[in-house]
């Protein structure tokens, strides 16, 4: 048995520490959900029943309360927006995606490498530079503060992301499985049922995950195109305050939930993302 | 009856030539071998043939239908790859009975069809422990005969089978070199088959192209290839150790024809001599050819006799039963395989037989082989 | 003083034995291979001599020194890799010049080793090129030159020539043998493959599973092989193998496998057999020792013809016998359909017997 040096040591103490700085906002935040706004402001409390009691006043507000409308509605809003248009940019990016990885294109001047650039350059320009003009659009198309509107943006700023990581993922599954598969008698709809899409199964996974993530995190858009019915919970977050400052036993409580459906993706995603699907493939 | 007919067909990949202006025909149910060196085409025309690559020029007919334009899941063709190309996500298991339960698969099988088809596969193959793991679970040599049961697991119109066998170790290589040799008999599918391995080309082929760079050397049985190699690189390239080849002369001295070869001379029968004058001369107008000698023909003497040569060993290499010398005559360096065991010591002088019936003739410009009348030819 | 001396290594990854109590010595100027299937140790074994691996337990003694706690530069080694590990940034002639500028030699004799050794190994047209542009076979000769140029106490070669084309490999074995053998180094060769060692190396140490099957000379391991294990892996094509008893039958003395395969011995075999007190043998014979008769009474056994396969300068034909599978080498000017049935013959003094339970050597 080697003697563990004083090195060991070091480094262990310097990753719990760095483990505790870490999680600490999120601890914070879960324990400020079970405070009285005096216990707040009286403050800090560190730790629940030993330092204070905890109160579940927040939750109360938020589910059964007065807050409850406006809450619901916006985790619902926020829900929907994030499934369905990480589901579209997916779906839609996957048929780019596979185009691009697979065919030669040429329009004009433009080839494979080319179409991929415009496609992910699209994604360089920052939100705000697009939010004016798309605010002018769904106002033309009565879109704004609808549902579908939401998904739409969503959908269209997520694209880009979608169908770059796609292409690659695409790209790294050899052509000669594809080839095996025709071989073996199935058509392209089935090689890319059976034998693609599951290989690829990493990719559409991350792009899924991090579409979702985009739009449950995003503010811009949902504030400058909405105003009520469609709005998100982000929005909502904010609109929870009194004259002076926000509330934070609402908020911190908002901000716990906020947590919950993206971990939810994230589990259930977890096993599409499963490195090295690809190997022992090939040579 | 499944013919195969490739007409002129030609490859570029970019400025490369691949393959240049191919014309082979594969009769039905044959063990065809594709032997060359790698580099030499074998994969691109398996591909072409496969319908993974489309050549630039050039028809394929096979049973008189015109393939060109016909996609790939409509071509009843089985293909091992180079590379294996197996289904990662699927166990062994799976990877083997996907072609079985494909929507061309006509009958459909049940299910206890596909796994006694897929169990009497994986026995032959040795891989049976192996089935319910995952490819990347696999060592090189299994996968790779994963790969040849999935194609063998079928029963297509023709197999492609692009070096099947070549990462397996040697006792199993040698194995399988016999069981699919009567696999094929068995099951009467015409198969292509390439391989670098002239072992493999000779053992298994029913006839064997020798393609080099694209281009076809020569079609023949095994035999013929190898007793009559049409070119010096079928010649260098078909047996182990290669042919040794001699730049001689052909003289004529008092009416008997000499070959100056090996710093010595060579006396051969007036006939041979004749013959092979007259076909040189014609040629090329001069005395010079390649003159080719496989290393097992020579044998070792005593004494200094009409016909043999001195040489320095080398290199001494015993091969179990056989011995393996690398002499050294003057600058030429060539190879003698003899028969048992022998300890020869570097540097030590020994003297070789050369008989004049073991000799190959060929033109020292285009290296080709001199055919000469019947009478002289080995059978 | 040896060269190089193995005293009782053992080499485990956690639970796992890689090698297992190894001991050898190989002598100053001796090619010596370490021949086994992949798995069975000799990689590692070959890195431990490097350095390149602790030894978990044992010596290893170079020139008579113990070098386990010498770091590979200390040693006086050289390794050619089997993937080649050549300088990307460099080109070939700083590659093979390398270990010479690091010790300091002048300009002048760095450039006339390292164009002796590509002039040997037929890369002097390559010499500026980067390794990126080099063919395997080329990026091969590349890692050998460097390796050889610094002329090591002892040379170490992990399967050079596997990634050679067949051609080119059949060359440079020979080149390879004649060259360390004119160089006068100590090789040892890692393989799989039993030809190359067969043919390069003064003796052989065959391993299998980390344990030392047999270590001898090529032609003791091909006619005296020491167990099953190394009879069956060194040969090719690889020997038959027949499951026997001895019994005795209307007084004729029998080696009885099955009512299709049994032969007559004569008195003195059976009375050496049965000095051991053996149930059962298990009895080998090479391809090339079987032939085909004829005449039904110079036979041995029957068998029928399962495939042909014509190689040129000898035919190998697999006969199928009670669900085994004979392979026969003979000439090739035989005529046989396949499905036939054909009378086997061999000579008695070329079988070989071994124990059925430890699959050892029974000596004659």
């Amino acid at each position: 048995m080697k003697s563990r040096g004083l090195g060991y040591f070091i480094t262990r103490f310097f990753l719990v520490v760095w483990v505790i700085f870490a999680l600490f906002p999120l601890y914070w935040t879960l324990i400020t959900a079970f405070k009285t706004p005096i216990q707040i402001y009286k403050g800090p409390f560190y730790f629940p029943f030993i330092d204070f009691a905890p109160s579940t006043n927040s939750w109360q507000f938020i589910f059964f309360g007065d807050g409850r409308i406006d809450f619901l509605r916006g985790l619902l809003n926020s829900i929907l927006y994030a499934f369905f248009s990480a589901l579209l940019s997916v779906l839609l990016g996957s048929i780019s995606a596979y185009g691009l990885a697979r065919y030669s294109y040429k329009y004009g001047p433009f080839k494979n490498d080319n179409l991929n650039f415009l496609i992910v350059s699209q994604r360089i320009m920052p939100p705000i530079v697009a939010v004016i003009a798309l605010y002018l659009i769904f106002k033309f198309l009565h879109l704004l503060d609808s549902g579908f509107g939401m998904i739409l943006a969503y959908t269209w700023f997520n694209l880009p992301l979608a169908v770059y990581l796609l292409t690659n993922f695409f790209a790294s599954i050899p052509r000669e499985i594809e080839y095996a598969a025709a071989l073996d008698g199935y058509s392209k709809f089935d090689q890319l049922r059976k034998v693609i899409l599951p290989l690829a199964a990493p990719g559409l996974a991350s792009a899924y995950l991090l579409s979702f993530f985009f739009a449950w995190n995003e503010f811009l858009m949902a504030l400058m195109l909405t105003f009520r019915d469609a709005q998100t919970l982000p929005i909502i977050i904010t609109t929870i305050r009194t004259q002076m400052e926000p509330k934070w036993w609402i908020l911190s409580a908002i901000a716990v939930i906020a947590l919950i459906p993206p971990s939810i993706v994230v589990l259930y995603l977890d096993k599409y993302l499963i490195k090295g699907t690809l190997f022992g493939g090939v040579r | 009856m499944a013919t195969l007919k490739l007409i002129d067909i030609t490859k570029k990949y970019g400025n490369v030539v691949a393959i240049n202006k191919l014309n082979l025909e594969v009769k039905s149910e044959e063990l065809l071998v594709i032997f060359g060196p790698s580099g030499a085409g074998k994969t691109t025309l398996l591909k072409i043939i496969a319908g993974v690559e489309k050549p630039n020029e050039g028809q394929i007919f096979f049973d008189e239908r015109n393939l060109n334009s016909l996609p790939l899941e409509q071509r009843n063709i089985a293909m091992v790859f180079e590379n294996y190309a197996l289904y990662p996500h699927f166990t062994v298991f799976e990877n083997l009975a996907f072609p079985l339960r494909s929507p061309r698969q006509v009958p459909r099988l049940s299910k206890n069809e596909v796994k006694a088809r897929v169990a009497k596969i994986a026995e032959m193959l040795e891989i049976q422990d192996c089935l319910y793991r995952k490819p990347g679970q696999l060592s090189g040599g299994q996968r790779q005969r994963v790969a040849l049961g999935r194609a063998l697991v079928r029963r297509p119109s023709l197999y492609l089978l692009d070096e099947p066998i070549a990462h397996l170790d040697a006792k199993l290589r040698h194995r399988m070199r016999g069981e699919l040799k009567k696999l094929q008999k068995d099951m009467k599918v015409t198969t292509i088959y390439a391989t670098p391995d002239y072992l493999e080309g000779l053992g298994m082929a029913d006839r064997v192209v020798f393609l080099y760079q694209g281009e076809i050397l020569q079609v023949g049985t095994p035999n013929e290839i190898y007793n009559r190699p049409s070119n010096v690189i079928v010649g260098t390239l078909v047996g182990d150790p290669p042919m040794n080849f001699f730049d001689c002369k052909l003289k004529q001295i008092e009416r008997t024809w000499v070959l100056e070869i090996l710093e010595g001379r060579l006396p051969l029968p007036y006939e041979l001599g004749a013959n092979i004058a007259k076909k040189i001369y014609l040629e090329t107008a001069g005395p010079d050819l390649i003159v080719g000698i496989r290393p097992n023909a020579c044998k070792v003497e005593n004494n200094s006799t009409e016909g043999t040569f001195p040489g320095e060993v080398y290199v001494s290499e015993p091969l179990g039963a056989n011995t393996i010398l690398t002499l050294k005559t003057g600058d030429a360096i060539w190879k003698v395989k003899l028969e048992g065991l022998y300890h020869f010591q570097v540097g030590q002088h020994i003297l070789v037989r050369i008989p004049t019936e073991a000799l190959h003739f060929f033109t020292k410009d285009t290296k080709q082989r001199i055919n000469l009348e019947a009478n002289y030819e080995r059978s | 003083m040896n060269a190089l001396e193995l005293l009782n290594v053992w080499k485990l990854y956690g639970e796992v034995i890689a090698v297992k109590n190894l001991s050898f010595e190989c002598k100053k100027s001796e090619f010596f291979a370490i021949l086994g299937p992949s798995g069975c140790g000799k990689t590692s074994t070959l890195r431990m001599i490097a350095g390149l691996e602790k030894v978990s337990r044992g010596k290893i003694l170079i020139d008579g020194k113990i070098v386990n706690d010498l770091t590979p530069a200390q040693r006086n080694t050289a390794m050619a890799f089997e993937n080649f590990g050549l300088y990307p940034h460099m080109t070939v002639f700083e590659n093979i010049a390398y270990p010479l500028r690091i010790r300091n030699f002048s300009p002048f004799e760095v450039r006339q080793q390292v164009l002796k050794f590509a002039k040997t190994l037929e890369i002097e047209n390559i010499l500026t090129l980067k390794p990126i542009n080099l063919s395997e076979g080329q990026k091969q000769r590349v890692s050998l030159a460097r390796a050889l140029v610094r002329n090591p106490s002892v040379f170490l070669l992990d399967e050079p020539l596997s990634h050679l084309e067949v051609s080119l490999r059949l060359r440079m074995r020979a080149e390879l043998k004649r060259l360390l053998h004119v160089l006068g180094a100590t090789t040892i060769l890692v393989t799989h493959d039993q030809l190359e060692a067969l043919t390069m190396a003064d003796r052989v140490a065959v391993l299998n599973e980390g344990v030392l099957q047999q270590l001898g000379s090529p032609s003791d391991l091909y006619l005296k092989p020491a167990n099953l294990f190394v009879a069956g892996f060194v040969g090719e094509p690889p020997m038959n193998f027949f499951k026997c008893r001895v019994a005795v039958r209307e007084g004729q003395f029998l080696l009885f496998g099955s009512n299709n395969f049994s032969f007559s011995i004569s008195k003195e075999l059976y009375d050496w057999l049965c000095n051991f007190n053996l149930e059962t043998y298990i009895v080998g014979v090479r391809p090339n020792q079987l032939y085909i008769v004829n005449d039904r009474l110079e036979g041995k056994f029957k068998a029928v013809v399962y495939v042909i396969e014509p190689l040129g300068e000898r035919t190998l034909i697999s006969l199928k016998l009670d669900d085994n599978l004979i392979r026969l080498e003979t000439k090739p000017y035989i005529q046989l359909k396949i499905s036939e049935e054909v009378v086997v013959g061999f000579d008695e003094k070329n079988l070989l017997f071994f124990n059925a339970e430890n699959g050892q050597l029974l000596l004659r």
